[in-house]
Order: structure tokens, then sequence, then C-alpha cells
């Protein structure tokens, strides 16, 4: 692929911006759309990792710093816009796999432009810290802030450190693995983000360096990433213990409880890691 | 105890850093470059500064392998010293090292692990006038990041 690793980064900054794009809306049918697009973008990112792969063209997750703020949803479809403007500059149509992104793009920016006339207004960064309705205790409400922000950005790193990782292995269910944990850290990522557009806080994660993707050893990652599980854990329960707010409760026991399947297929991965290396 | 006012100001602060990190990245054009690393669980920080001719911090950037309170640490700090020389930002690095006690000990930590990294940079430029190539020096703090209480 030509200028493989410029339309990787292109894609991945414009992954991201859609993505939050469609955390900045209310629950409405936007959302959801600006949502599946982010994913198809995800997809694209990861095709055309595939591609400088096989073509030995060398590719990175970093990115620049980005700063997302909107008023309306009409501000949120002129950012998505200019993100997919960009990409669809720098995307050939050489072969299949850009003429399909070029195409996706195309109906993308159609819909864009029918959402840039809805002016309605977008409260994820007016920093309110309420809750829709609801205000909490300010030592629940600093508790909360740091998990969100602390956890946002660890659900992302997560997606990166995973998708990287897939590239350098050879098991089959060790990819599978890898996989269910990219797509809950993807529900874990828009849960989060979704609360924290509802308290006025929404913001993008900070970058991840390669020294931090690039992993030398997948079983200390895991074995630290197992620890990492039982904080989290601990963290939710405690949350939710504490809460004065019967959905929120409920949420933080259903984090608590999805980290322990997390757990097993980690310690599966690296039962197969075990097996591997005394087979050599 | 602090008041409920003061918690409110510190949220605030806390979540503006947070939305919008003051010279997060890195340079890609450095005079100098710095760790500071916590020995117990492997956070760390990265600093890097560039200097005018007048010997102004003019450029400074930071990443961090660690959590959002260090982000914000490193935002304020890098704000804070950026536009001084670097004698003046020595100085107000100490003013910081002398403060960690006061701070809660998980807060203690992220401030000092931003400043080590500082006072390694300020090392790595010193280091460079007689070796262009000098080691990146690591600096390690000496608070632990303890886990909140909550109350």
């Amino acid at each position: 692929m030509h200028n493989g690793a410029k339309k990787f980064n292109v894609l991945h900054e414009t992954w991201v911006k859609v993505l939050f794009g469609s955390f900045a809306l209310d629950h409405s049918t936007a959302q959801e759309q600006l949502y599946d697009f982010s994913e198809i973008l995800y997809r694209h990112l990861r095709w055309v990792e595939n591609a400088c792969v096989n073509a030995e063209v060398a590719y990175s997750y970093e990115r620049e710093q980005l700063q997302i703020s909107a008023r309306s949803v009409s501000d949120v479809a002129q950012w998505c816009s200019e993100a997919l403007l960009e990409l669809q500059s720098v995307m050939g149509d050489e072969d299949a796999l850009e003429q399909r992104v070029q195409q996706d793009i195309d109906y993308m920016l159609y819909a864009m432009e029918k959402l840039k006339a809805d002016s309605t207004a977008v409260v994820a960064f007016d920093r309110s810290l309420r809750y829709g309705a609801d205000e909490f205790k300010p030592e629940t409400l600093n508790t909360l802030l740091h998990f969100l922000f602390d956890e946002s950005y660890k659900e992302y790193e997560l997606i990166v450190i995973y998708s990287y990782a897939q590239r350098q292995i050879d098991d089959q269910r060790v990819f599978e693995i890898f996989q269910i944990l990219i797509d809950e850290s993807k529900f874990h990522l828009k849960s989060f983000a979704r609360m924290m557009a509802k308290l006025g806080i929404l913001s993008i994660p900070r970058f991840i360096t390669k020294e931090i993707y690039e992993i030398d050893s997948l079983t200390d990652f895991l074995l630290a990433g197992i620890d990492e599980e039982l904080a989290a854990k601990e963290e939710c329960r405690a949350i939710a213990a504490k809460i004065d707010h019967d959905e929120l409760r409920h949420f933080f026991d259903l984090i608590n409880y999805q980290e322990n399947y997390h757990i097993a297929l980690m310690e599966e991965a690296l039962e197969r890691f075990r097996d591997q290396s005394s087979d050599k | 105890m602090l008041e409920n006012e003061e918690i409110d100001e510190m949220m605030e602060l806390y979540v503006d850093h947070m939305v919008n990190p003051r010279n997060y990245g890195r340079l890609e054009v450095y005079d100098a470059m710095g760790l500071g690393k916590n020995p117990d669980n492997g956070e760390s920080v990265i600093v890097y500064f560039r200097l005018d001719d007048k010997g102004i911090i003019d450029e400074i950037a930071f990443q961090v392998k660690a959590c959002s309170t260090t982000v914000v640490s490193g935002s304020i700090f890098t704000e804070t010293v950026k536009g001084v020389d670097l004698e003046e930002a020595l100085v107000l690095s100490n003013i910081m090292l002398d403060k960690l006690d006061e701070l809660p000990p998980e807060d203690a930590a992220c401030s000092e692990i931003v400043t080590m990294a500082f006072l390694a940079a300020l090392e790595h430029y010193e280091a460079r006038k007689s070796d262009p190539d000098a080691m990146v020096p690591t600096k390690f703090i000496e608070k632990t990041c303890e886990v909140k209480e909550d109350a």
C-alpha cells in the first residue's frame, strides 16, 4: 500500500474523532449512527494495518493529542466531517480496500451533511459535574472522576495494545482471546465515555506511545494485566458500595463481575504461552 | 479536613487539566530529556525541554505512563516552569519537593515523579554540554503511591 503509514495514522485519528463524536451525543439515532461509523472506521484501521504488515511497511499507533469541544449536534457533525475529509484526501483508490474506504467515507460525509442542520445542544463538555438531574456528594464525585479519567484511558490503551499484539502472535486461540478483550474494552470505553459526557467532562484519552504498546513480553504484560483487572474490580466494587445512585450501582457491579472472565481469558492465554515455551 | 468549597476548587482544577492537559506530548527537537520513575509500580514520566537563545524554557513537553493525577501534576508543573530560566526552574522544583509532605501520599508521589523527571532533564542538559550524546538520566521517587482510602 502506497504511503501506508500516513494512511494508518490519519485513519487512527479519524476513528478516534468519530468515536468520541458519537459519545458526545445523547441517546439518539445520530449517536448510534456515529458509533456504527466509528466501528466501520476501526475495521478499516485493522484492514490497513494488515496491508501494512503484508507490505512490510512500518506503521505507528501514536497520534496527535486531540481536543474535542462542541455546543451542538451540528458542531459534532462538523468535527467528524473535517476528520473524514482529511481521511478522504490521503486515501487513494488503488485497490479494493481503498475503494471500500472511499465509498464508506462518501456515505458518512453525506450523513454528516444532514446532521449539520441539527442545532440540538450538546452537554458533553459543559463541565456541569451533574449526572442528568442527579448530583453526587463531593467525595463520591471525586472518586468517580478519577475512576473515569483513569479507566477510559486504560480501555483505549488496551484496545491499542491488543490490536497491535494480534499482529505479533501465531496462536489462533490467543488471537481470539485478544479479540474478545478488544470488544470488551470497547464496551467499557463506550460506557465510561458516555458517563463522562453526561457529567460534561468528555475528553479524548491521551495517545499511547510506542514504549507502551510495543510489548517486549506478552507474558509479563498479561501478568501485570491480571493485577490491574483485580485492582479495577476492587475499585468498581468500592464505587458500587458507596454510590447513591441505583443505576450506577448496578452498572459498577456489572463491570466488577465482567472482569472475572477477563482474568480467566488472560490466564488461559498465559497458559498457552507457557505450553508453547515448554514445547520448544 | 478540606472545606466543600476547597474540594470544589480542587475538582475544577483537576477536571480542567485532565480534559485539557497542557504540554502533553513529546518534542522531536529538544535540548534535554529526563525520566522519573516509581520503583514500586513501574510508573514513569518523561520530560523534554528546549531553551530559546536567552536561556528561557521556550518549549516543554511531558508524557506519562501513570495515573490521571500524574497527568494533572505534569500539566501544572510544566505550565509553571515554561517561560522561566533554568535557575528559576530549579528553585521552583525545590519548592515543589519541599511541599510534598503537605500533600496526601498518593498526590505527593505523582508530584514527585514529575519533578524528578524535570530534575533528570536538568542533569541531562548539563551533561550534554560536554557530551552531546550523554545518556538520558533516570531519577527514582521516594514517596509511595498509596491507594486512596475513601471517606
